[in-house]
Order: structure tokens, then sequence, then C-alpha cells
């Protein structure tokens, strides 16, 4: 029998002694080419199933299409990165100074009833005997109780004796119903001085961050300082450092330049408002997240700064760029266009803008890459998910260029985890299987729930 | 024919997109020199300082008694690095070989201390009496409990404490952090980088009959109304002489003032202050450009640029009860001026050697 390919016509019906030997010796007429679309399959260009078909074909060039364009934006995005990180290393901007000589406003700070009462009386104990780099007498506390903890408000009155006038008690429902942002408003009334720092209850308190917390704030134009959490290289292996390099790469790139970005991507935990710009805000009587309050002041025309290197917290690490803020930083573009706002304003609208639209770009190149995996494209959609897995950092899929970790600072200290920037990508795979791990560790109800299976604690510590 | 050339392009695209995040580890493991002129630089600076106080107290205090009564000891430590505890009428010219160019031992002198000149010092230095840097010589560090003068054309690398009062003389450089507890003095074509003093003046002072009062002010000005409480009162802005302003002042350009003006409030200018002169400003002053500031200006505040700082003779930052802080990239200052508190180079600085007009 001879083999025939797409192209080469009908199969002879003749039976093979009737075939001539010159037939037989004719060359094979092979071709790649299919035949065309109404010749394969003439059944199926008929009937009610001619638009879906040609709907599936479009929706597979377009998401191809897309996904190209996003593939290119991202390389350019990573290219842009790259030069940026090339700039800066070579021209070293210097880090602000911080002032060690200034006309220091008076400052409030607010403490906000987080823990059990012992917490939050040790935190009290702690917070007035801390020695602080800022004139004491320029430091008022904004200390929130519970109307019904009895205790706290004993160590309210003694810590209210010692210093005289500039402690500010500040009644509030139970813990629980109030978080920290809805205790600024009410903290802004019966507060003192120029600027209200939130403090969170369980951070440590680091003696040498407050006066850097305000010096931005001596500048007109600046509205919201904004510290981040920054993790102490822990002791545990290299998955973990890799973990918080991974997490903390962009907080060493930050300048007062790009502090909104840096902003919005979280980690902050202490805030110094300034009061007359919060006053300003359009978000009274609503909850005050730091997303909120920075876009709100930077659509005003003021603009934050970013402090670096507060101290450790874990579950602070991971915490990213929400789909919501992304398409609200969207509406920031008005003010990105007027030229009466302060140019560094107008720098931070425009990076806000570039992060919200880089995180709206990977969910569409996610999008695509599923997309194209259920209309047949299984190497598409898996560049795609490349593409996603190699320009998501977190957890929370924020994208931000691996290129953008190229800058460290050159201490010798740090060199050693500089080297571990490049294995960065594959903490994103470790993540997945993270992930995983609490699947495993799920108990089946059946076997739970059998009679048999032995206690492994013994009957008294019930 | 269609399928070969996709599958063609995507593994080069592959390939690009798995390598790009190795990229950066080649330039981060890069090994970078330490700068000594940021921020860094300086605070480390300072706690180098406090640790080699520390040092001395702990380790030398019965060295030196000794050597007061002994006279000058040698030795080296536990690392096998050398240093001489000078007596108390001790020379440290007495212990260097004829013609020695290079000390390499850690000096702790009971007494006064004179470096002799073009010598070049690899360690540090400490007295409890003065200390005295010959000309053209070069020192790593020095901490007294006295004053300090340094020489014309000496050097000094990283840092200088004096408990008392702080000399510099013409030509010299200090490419670290300075301090005193009193009073730092600069002489004419002094280049520094970072000084800390309750006062700080720069070239030769005023004379005694050499004052002028500033001009009095004839009117309010009001800057551009902002929309609302929105940060931003314009582009460029530039303020008639001899008038008072007062609230805060967000500029996107220039701000330009003219002589004898008051303003009272916090300025921000993204591309430059311009400052005539007799002008008294009583708050922080920002700019994102160069801050020129004329002859006899007194500013209150914190002045922060960007770029640099060009000040007239004459000028007064802050006042002994409210130090404030000078910081920019560049700071030129002109003879007879007088800083309390902080004046910060990020790069460069230096008193101009042109005399007051006045």
């Amino acid at each position: 029998m001879t083999p025939t390919l797409g192209g080469a016509g009908p199969v002879p019906t003749a039976s093979a002694p009737a075939r001539s030997t010159a037939h037989d010796t004719l060359p094979l007429r092979l071709t790649r080419a299919f035949p065309p679309e109404g010749q394969r399959h003439p059944e199926t260009i008929v009937g009610s199933g001619l638009s879906g078909k040609l709907a599936g074909a479009w929706l597979r060039d377009a998401a191809l299409g897309l996904l190209a364009m996003l593939a290119a934006l991202t390389l350019l995005n990573s290219l842009a990165g790259w030069m940026i990180a090339l700039r800066r290393r070579a021209e070293r901007p210097l880090q602000p100074a911080v002032m060690t000589h200034a006309n220091w406003p008076v400052i409030s700070i607010l403490i906000p009833p987080r823990g059990n009462a012992r917490a939050r009386i040790e935190r009290v104990r702690e917070l007035a005997e801390a020695d602080f780099d800022y004139p004491a007498e320029r430091i008022h506390f904004v200390i929130a109780h519970p109307e019904n903890d009895d205790m706290l408000i004993h160590a309210i009155e003694e810590l209210r004796k010692q210093r005289e006038g500039r402690v500010h008690p500040l009644p509030c429902p139970p813990a629980g119903e109030q978080g920290l942002s809805g205790l600024v408003e009410s903290a802004m009334t019966c507060s003192a001085g120029d600027a209200l720092v939130l403090l969170d209850q369980d951070l440590p308190v680091p003696a040498d961050w407050l006066r850097s917390a305000v010096s931005p704030l001596l500048d007109p134009a600046t509205a919201i300082v904004v510290a981040r959490c920054v993790g102490i290289a822990p002791e545990a292996g290299a998955a973990a450092r890799l973990e918080m390099l991974s997490a903390q790469a962009d907080a060493r790139i930050v300048t007062q330049s790009d502090a909104l970005a840096r902003l919005l991507a979280g980690k902050a935990r202490i805030r110094a408002l300034r009061r007359q710009a919060l006053r300003t805000t359009r978000l009274k009587g609503r909850a005050l997240s730091e997303e909120r309050i920075a876009l709100e002041l930077a659509g005003q025309g003021w603009q934050a700064a970013l402090l670096d290197g507060l101290s450790y917290r874990k579950d602070a690490i991971g915490q990213g760029l929400r789909f919501g803020t992304a398409i609200r930083c969207l509406g920031l573009i008005s003010g990105f266009l007027k030229p009466r706002f302060p140019a560094m304003a107008r720098r931070q609208i425009r990076a806000a803008l570039g992060t919200a639209l880089a995180m709206l770009g990977w969910q569409a190149m996610f999008l695509c890459g599923i997309v194209l995996y259920f209309l047949g494209e299984p190497l598409a959609a898996g560049v795609a998910v490349m593409l996603c897995a190699f320009t998501a950092f977190d957890s929370h899929g924020v994208p931000d260029s691996a290129l953008r970790a190229a800058i460290l600072p050159p201490e010798g200290a740090q060199r050693e985890d500089a080297c571990l920037l490049a294995l960065m990508p594959m903490c994103y795979l470790a993540r997945q299987v993270q992930g995983l791990l609490p699947v495993r560790q799920l108990t089946p109800r059946d076997q739970a729930l059998e009679p048999d299976t032995p206690s492994t604690l013994p009957a008294e510590s019930f | 024919m269609n399928d070969l050339p996709d599958g063609l392009l995507l593994i080069p695209l592959c390939i690009a997109i798995c390598g790009l995040p190795f990229l950066p580890a080649l330039l981060a493991a890069r090994k970078l020199p330490r700068s000594t002129t940021g921020a860094q630089g300086t605070a480390d600076s300072s706690a180098q300082c406090e640790s080699f106080r520390s040092l001395v107290e702990s380790r030398f205090a019965s060295l030196i008694n000794l050597a007061r009564t002994n006279g000058t000891i040698r030795g080296t430590n536990d690392h096998g690095q050398p240093y001489i505890v000078l007596g108390f009428q001790s020379h440290l010219a007495q212990y260097l070989a004829p013609d020695s160019r290079r000390l390499r031992s850690c000096v702790i002198a009971s007494g006064h201390l004179d470096i002799p000149g073009e010598l070049v010092c690899d360690r540090e230095l400490f007295a409890e009496g003065r200390i005295n840097l010959g000309h053209h010589a070069l020192a790593k560090a020095m901490l007294s409990h006295r004053d300090i003068a340094i020489g014309p054309r000496a050097r000094v690398t990283h840092w200088v404490r004096s408990d008392r009062r702080l000399d510099i003389a013409e030509a010299a450089s200090i490419k670290g952090w300075a301090s005193a507890g009193i009073e730092v003095v600069l002489a004419r074509r002094a280049r520094f980088r970072k000084v800390l003093a309750p006062e700080i003046r720069f070239g030769r002072q005023r004379e005694a009959g050499d004052t002028r009062n500033a001009p009095d002010t004839i009117g309010s000005f009001s800057p551009p109304a902002r929309s609302g409480e929105q940060p931003g009162n314009g582009h460029h802005l530039q303020i008639p002489a001899q008038h008072t302003m007062k609230g805060d002042l967000v500029l996107s350009g220039v701000l330009t003032v003219g002589d004898g003006c008051h303003l009272i409030g916090r300025i921000r200018a993204d591309k430059g202050i311009v400052l005539g002169q007799d002008v008294r400003v009583e708050g922080a002053i920002h700019a994102g450009g160069d801050i020129r500031i004329g002859a006899r200006c007194s500013i209150s505040g914190p002045v922060i640029s960007s770029a640099g700082i060009h000040a007239d003779p004459g000028c007064v930052f802050g006042s002994r009860e409210d130090p404030c802080t000078v910081s920019a990239e560049t700071i030129l200052i002109g003879e007879a001026s007088l800083a309390h508190g902080t004046v910060h180079a990020l790069r460069h600085g230096e008193v101009l050697a042109e005399r007051s007009g006045a």
C-alpha cells in the first residue's frame, strides 16, 4: 500500500496486481501543507458551530497578540529597570542625610491598644522609659485604651504624673472593634504638635528612628513619612534568607524619589502624618489604610518620604499591592498632568501609575496563559506562566522586575547576601510548594473520627 | 511551514527570560569600594570615634598613668600593631627615625602632641592635651580632650574630634567627620565634609565695627493663592525687595527673593532658590536645585539642597539656642559666615577666599 499524505489526492482504489511497476516507482509527494479548511472537515463548516469556531479562533489570535504585546512590554520594563539600576549604581546617589540639628517640632505618638492587658502595660512602660533621639519635652503620647481596662488606665495615670501634660489618654471601644486606622481621626483631635506618629503595638522600638522619621516633615511639601519593616537575616536556612531578600529587594533601592510606589508595596508600620495634610483629605469618617492615605495625599500634590530598616516582622514582609489599589492608582493620572504640583509629587504619581499598570499587565498575562491553555496552545501558555513566574517575586503576585534588585548597598556585610540574588526567582517555586504543604497536613474526616486512633496526648491534658 | 519559525522564536525568548533575572547578580556581586562621603560614612566615623575613645579609656588608661611618671612606652597590641604612649614632656619627633615620612604606630599622648610637618600617620592619634598637626601632614584620625590645630595644607582622612576647639588652617582638608565641643574655625580655602559644633566660623570674621543692621521691610507680600489646601504656589516666584511674607511656600520652579526681605515659614522650591542680600528666613529651606544665598543673610532653620549651596560672606545659619543643619552636595561658604549645628557637604565643601564687601 502506497502511503500518501495530505495534498496527494485520493488513494487509488485499484488492486495491487493491477498496478503497474512504473506507478510503484513514482516518488512520494510529501508536503507539510495542510489542505484548505473546507477540504479537511467539510462537515464542520456548516451548521451552528461556525460562529463558535470563528470566535475561538479570534479569541486565540487576540490572546496570542496580547501575550506578545505584554511579553514585549515586560522585557522593555525589565530593560528599563536594568538601565535604571546601572544609572543609579553609576551615580551612586547618597542617602538623604538625617538632620542632626533642627528646630524639632512637637509630635504625638499614638499607641493603639493591641495584645492582652499585660502586653499593653508593658508597652506603655517601655515607651515611657525609651531614650529616643528626640527632645523628650517635645514628645507627647496619645495612649488609646479600652474603657474597661482598669489596669491600663492606672498605668496611664502613673505615666501622666511623670510627664506633666504630655500624656493624652484616648478612650476607645474594646479591643478588636477598632483598628489602628480607625483611631487616627479621634487621635488627631486630642493630640498635640505638628505630626502624629502611628506606632504598631508589636514592633520593637528602635531608639534612633524618631529623628529620621520627622526630618522629612520639615520639608513643607512632604505630608507623610512611611517606615517599613526590613527583616534581619534570620538564622534559619538559605530558603528563609532568600524569601526575606526577595521581599525587601525593592526596599534597597528606595529613595525619596519613588517613595509612593514602594509605599504601595506595603510593609509600612510607622507613619508620621502631617496633621494639616490629613485634615484636608476627603477620607473623614472612613477607615484609613496607608494606601488610601498615600493616594489621597498624592492626588492632592503632597509627597511622601520613605524610611527604611525599622525592624523585622515576618508576616509584614509579604504584603503586596492589591488589585483595588491598583485600579485606584489609575485615577491619579489627572494629578500627573497638573504642572502646578511639585515635581516630587508628580514623580510619585508617575511611580504609582507605573506600578499599578505593571500589576494589571501581570494579571492580564496570567489570564492570557490560562485562556491559551484551554484553546489548545500549551506552548504559549507555558511561556505566559513562565513570564509571570519570573516577574513576580512575592506571594501576592506583585510584579517587580528582578533587575531592580541589582542595587544593593555596598556594605561588606551584605555582600554575601547579594550573591544569593541570582536564586531569587526560585522563591516562586518554593512558595508554590509552601502553599501545597497545608493541604498535605489536612486529616481526612473519616480517619480523624476513627475510634481506634490513639491519642498522642495524655488524659490529664484534657 | 509556519510552526517552525514560531518555535524558533520562542526558544531565544525563553532563554532570555530565564537568564534576565540572573544578570543582576553579576552587578550586585561586584565589589564596590567603600565610600565615606555619604551619611553612612559619617555615621561610621562618629561611631569609630566613640569606640576609639572607649578603647583609650579601657586599654590605655594605666599605660598613660605609667608614661606620666616613667616616660614614653612603646609596644604592640594583641594583633601585633605597634603603639607609642608618650610621656608628659616627650615629643614625638624624638622617637622618629631621621628623614622618616611615615608613622605606622598608634600614638597616645599624656600631654600635648606635636605632629611634624609632612608626616603621614597611618593610625589614630590621641592626646589628653593639645594636638598640633604640622603643615602638609596627613593623619587618619585624631581625638583630643583639648584643642586641635590642623596646619596649612594638612589633611585628615577619616575623623577628628576635639572636646574644645578645632582650628583648621588655610587650605587644610578634612575628608571625613569633624566635631568640636565648643567651636570649629575654618580658614579660607579650607575643605570639609561634615562639621559639627555649637559654633562653626568660616574664614576671617568681621571686625568689631564692621556690622550692618538689616533694612526694615516696607510691606507684606502674599504668594499666589493655592487651590484649597493643596501644596503648590505656582512655578516661578519673585518676591520684591524689603517685603515680609508669612506662611509656607511650595514652588515647582525657582524662587527669587529680593534684598532685605523677611520670610517667616518653610520654603520649598524644586528648581532652586536665590536669596538677595540681608534676607532673614525664619524656617526651613528645601530646594531641588542650587541655593544661592546673598551676603549677610540670616537663616534660622535647616537649609537642604539636592545640588549645591553658595553662600556669600557674612551669612548666619541657625543660632546657639536653635542649631540647624546645612546639607548639600556642594557647599561653598564665604568668609565671615557663622553656622550653629551641622554643615554637611556630601561631596565637596570649601571656604571661599573672597573678603566680605561690607
